[in-house]
């Protein structure tokens, strides 16, 4: 079962970053609609969505959209050429972890990794957390 | 609501005769209120985590390992809802009052209404106390 599930019409843009995961041992499908994205993320196993800007059934962004309410446990990148303020207008809610570049590569993936490692630490119980009685 | 645990974003310190936080991924501390009987039995506080980018399930996995029942929020994402939704944690909605104390009583009178899905932050969602994840 792949890691990561890339949702494009276009693979060839993701060369880069699929070589880039995959040399550091993650597996990438490809989904090149948004309903067979749905149709894949439904099966499970996957951990992370990349979603194109544009698909051909419908936007990256209601991909996501979809994503979210359907297994908000999963974690969405989102490919888009919006500026980092409209892009964060956009996708407001949808707790999306990163914005890519049309054609990512190894500088993104490893910005991806570290923001990842980032939220596992803080999603581990820390020993010392205790409740205060008011 | 007659038993439970009530979560509620607050600022500072946090506590019953504390505010609510409009940014609930931002908020200092969560306010714990334990109901029994429809009674409060005790208030206790926990520090939220620091919040990151997509960090969403941060807050939804903080909350359910302390045995959350119910979340009063001003505003939530729709993912961190879906999140809340999904570990079995009620999201309740009230973007007027500033103050805890009205909101939960609210809540454990039967008052206060669940959040719709049109009401989250983002994406043509309806009005909020600011906040967002």
């Amino acid at each position: 079962m792949a890691d990561i599930l890339l949702a494009t019409r276009d693979k060839a843009l993701f060369s880069r970053m699929i070589d880039s995961f995959e040399s550091n041992g993650y597996t990438v499908n490809t989904a090149e609609s948004g309903n067979s994205a749905l149709s894949e993320i439904e099966q499970g196993g996957y951990r992370l969505l990349i979603a194109d800007e544009e698909l051909s059934d419908m936007s990256g962004k209601t991909l996501v959209e979809k994503t979210v309410a359907q297994n908000p446990m999963m974690d969405c990148v989102a490919v888009s050429t919006l500026s980092e303020e409209e892009f964060h207008e956009a996708f407001e809610g949808m707790g999306v972890l990163m914005q890519f570049p049309p054609e990512p590569g190894k500088t993104d993936v490893q910005k991806l990794m570290a923001h990842l490692d980032k939220i596992a630490s803080l999603s581990i119980p820390q020993s010392g957390r205790k409740e205060a009685a008011e | 609501m007659k038993n439970g645990r009530i979560a509620i974003p607050s600022n500072g310190r946090g506590g019953l005769d504390g505010t609510r936080s409009g940014h609930f991924g931002h908020c200092d501390v969560f306010t714990f209120v334990d109901v029994e009987d429809g009674d409060i039995k005790q208030v206790t506080t926990l520090e939220n985590q620091e919040h990151v980018q997509g960090g969403c399930m941060v807050p939804v996995n903080l909350l359910s390992e302390n045995n959350v029942d119910a979340l009063i929020v001003g505003g939530i994402g729709m993912r961190p809802l879906m999140g809340f939704r999904q570990v079995g944690i009620q999201v309740y909605y009230d973007v007027e009052r500033a103050e805890i104390k009205p909101v939960v009583q609210d809540l454990i009178a039967g008052k206060l209404p669940e959040i719709r899905n049109d009401q989250v932050c983002g994406g043509g969602g309806g009005q909020q106390m600011h906040a967002q994840m």
